[in-house]
């Protein structure tokens, strides 16, 4: 049995839970304006591997039929190497100031969408990871045109 | 709060995203599952075990495994034939993976708009590819045959011994080619490095670190009277073979200079020599029938070539550690090339060729079989397939009931079993029903492309 994932997919079994949670700070809607800060939290559930990694990056990346563009806007990491420590009990937190553009845009041909991605890299190999999207700026609907 | 901000993280699941090779599984069709189970049980047995195992998707990892085995036992060859967007990137990506898995390093390389020839950043990045490994190699093994006169290659190669070899080492080679000895051993010029283990003759290689080349005359009294002397002789050939190969062998025994290495070398064109090694080993022979040129049969090599006599047999009566020492330094790497249809004539024999040199697996995607490669799978899109991939596609989306198998033969017809069509008219269909009003989507719900 296999699951779609932020990266492509991975077999899964049915039992298997969501092991990382991405909340973001604010006013619920998830939207945000150019120039405003995001801030949130991330947490990890039942991860019984030691981690040796943890990466946090807020991006944006397009969807369509052609090519995909990706824009790394922040990336932190984390990693046991460089002496950083990593708790899996408690919640790690980011924040950052969000950029003017590209707005996030829901289009037929093309889209434009801003996530939070937390990547954890365990000691066994295996990748785990979380998103949270969220609208940067308050474009029109397509449909409301 | 508006609509779109309710339905924002809804994406099209059939955008690249989510479609492109890799994105996705490559699904096999259970009569592939059958197929194996009949042809060949106990491997299904251990394939099926190990699947459950791995907690994997059962049928995609024996049908993965056995594929991965059958490039192995094919000598690391192997091509994927298939029409357009029928899955062969699909299925060379997962291929990869297992790979990687097994520890295999893999050099990808995808050919798009016609691209008939290898532009000079794909020698130099799979040079790159290639000179990744802890032992030595010496960069001009690696290349097609270069074009210089005789006196040039024969000046690069003494400077490739004395690379190979260290100053240290006593070099004695053709300092200028005899004829008859060049007629004798079929073009290849041999080279003999020895290696004094008393340390009261060290002086006397101060001739040979000096750059002094002598003249073979004699290699067999040569290597009697030094192995009177106590010394223990090395010897390499270094040269062409029929098929315009260049490359290094070689045919010392087991111990001295080549002990020192820490990872096994081998550089053998021919890669025949393995099944005198390995037995069980299924490099067949019997696979390069089907080679209509520049394909090199042991026999007439090892007798035509520098291989011949003394040296052919000194190989076959080599010890195992050191047949070990000799496999190939590509043995976990692999070349996959995407594409290989686009290439002209001339380039395709060149990759092959180059591959073989090497010992570098080689994995195709075609859309016509080429010649020399056999053929690991043939990717046809059939209504099974197309059912798993809209089921995964559309795992997250309530479309309604699934499609019936006529709906879905229907499709691929009309779509002349291009499932990249399909999904692209899909994304569009998605676009029109998520942009409709709420009783315009239930009525276009079940409105496929066609």
């Amino acid at each position: 049995m296999y699951r779609k994932n932020e990266i492509g997919f991975e077999s899964i079994n049915a039992s298997e839970k969501e092991r990382i949670v991405v909340r973001l700070d604010g006013r619920g809607a998830r939207l945000y304006y150019p120039g405003e800060t995001l801030a949130g939290s991330y947490y990890l559930n039942e991860i019984r591997q030691p981690i040796e990694t943890t990466e946090i990056s807020v991006l944006w990346q397009t969807e369509g039929k052609g090519n995909e563009d990706v824009g790394v806007h922040a990336f932190w990491r984390l990693s046991v190497h460089d002496g950083d420590w990593i708790d899996p009990v408690q919640p790690g937190r980011f924040s950052v100031v969000l950029p003017q553009c590209p707005l996030s845009y829901d289009g037929a041909i093309v889209k434009i969408r801003w996530f939070v991605r937390v990547r954890v890299f365990l000691a066994n190999d295996a990748q785990l990871v979380g998103e949270a999207p969220f609208r940067l700026g308050a474009l029109p609907d397509p449909r409301t045109l | 709060m508006n609509e779109s901000f309710a339905n924002f993280h809804q994406s099209n699941p059939f955008s690249t995203r989510y479609t492109a090779p890799g994105k996705t599984p490559f699904f096999f069709e259970k009569s592939f599952v059958q197929y194996i189970k009949a042809s060949r049980p106990a491997k299904f047995q251990e394939l099926f075990s190990r699947a459950l195992g791995l907690g994997e998707d059962v049928r995609n990892s024996i049908c993965l495994r056995y594929l991965v085995d059958q490039f192995e036992s094919h000598s690391r060859r192997g091509q994927i034939v298939g029409a357009h967007g029928s899955g062969k990137t699909s299925l060379m990506l997962a291929l990869k993976e297992e790979l990687i898995k097994e520890g295999y390093e893999i050099f990808t390389w995808t050919l798009h708009d016609q691209a008939r020839f290898l532009p000079d950043v794909f020698w130099t990045e799979l040079q790159q590819f290639l000179q990744s490994v802890p032992v030595f190699l010496p960069s001009k093994c690696l290349l097609p045959p270069p074009v210089m006169s005789k006196e040039e290659y024969l000046s690069q190669q003494r400077r490739s011994m004395v690379e190979i070899f260290g100053k240290d080492a006593e070099l004695r080679g053709n300092a200028t080619v005899d004829s008859q000895a060049e007629k004798k051993n079929g073009g290849v010029e041999e080279f003999s490095v020895s290696e004094t283990d008393a340390p009261k003759e060290a002086p006397n290689d101060s001739d040979a670190s000096s750059g002094d080349v002598n003249e073979e005359v004699d290699d067999k009294t040569s290597r009697e009277q030094a192995d009177a002397r106590g010394e223990r002789n090395k010897s390499a050939v270094f040269g062409f073979n029929e098929a315009g190969n260049f490359g290094l062998r070689k045919t010392s025994d087991a111990g001295g200079l080549f002990k020192e290495l820490d990872e096994p070398i081998k550089f053998a064109p021919f890669k025949e020599l393995d099944s005198v090694d390995d037995l069980d080993d299924e490099t067949s022979v019997a696979d390069d029938d089907d080679e209509e040129y520049d394909e090199v049969e042991i026999v007439e090599a090892a007798t035509a070539q520098g291989l011949s006599g003394d040296s052919f047999r000194e190989i076959l009566s080599t010890d195992a550690k050191d047949f070990d020492r000799r496999r190939s330094l590509f043995e976990k790497k692999a070349l996959f090339f995407d594409g290989f249809e686009q290439l002209s004539y001339v380039n395709r024999i060149i990759i092959r060729t180059f591959c073989r040199m090497n010992q570098l697996g080689l994995l195709l995607t075609t859309h016509k079989p080429a010649i020399g490669v056999p053929v690991l799978f043939r990717t046809i899109p059939s209504v099974e397939i197309l059912r798993e991939l809209l089921k995964f596609l559309l795992e997250e989306v309530d479309m309604g009931d699934e499609m019936s198998d006529s709906e879905l033969e229907t499709l691929l017809k009309n779509f002349h079993y291009d499932v990249r069509e399909i999904l692209f008219s899909m994304y569009d269909a998605y676009e029109n029903y998520r942009l409709a009003p709420r009783d315009v989507r239930e009525q276009i719900v079940r409105r496929y492309p066609r």
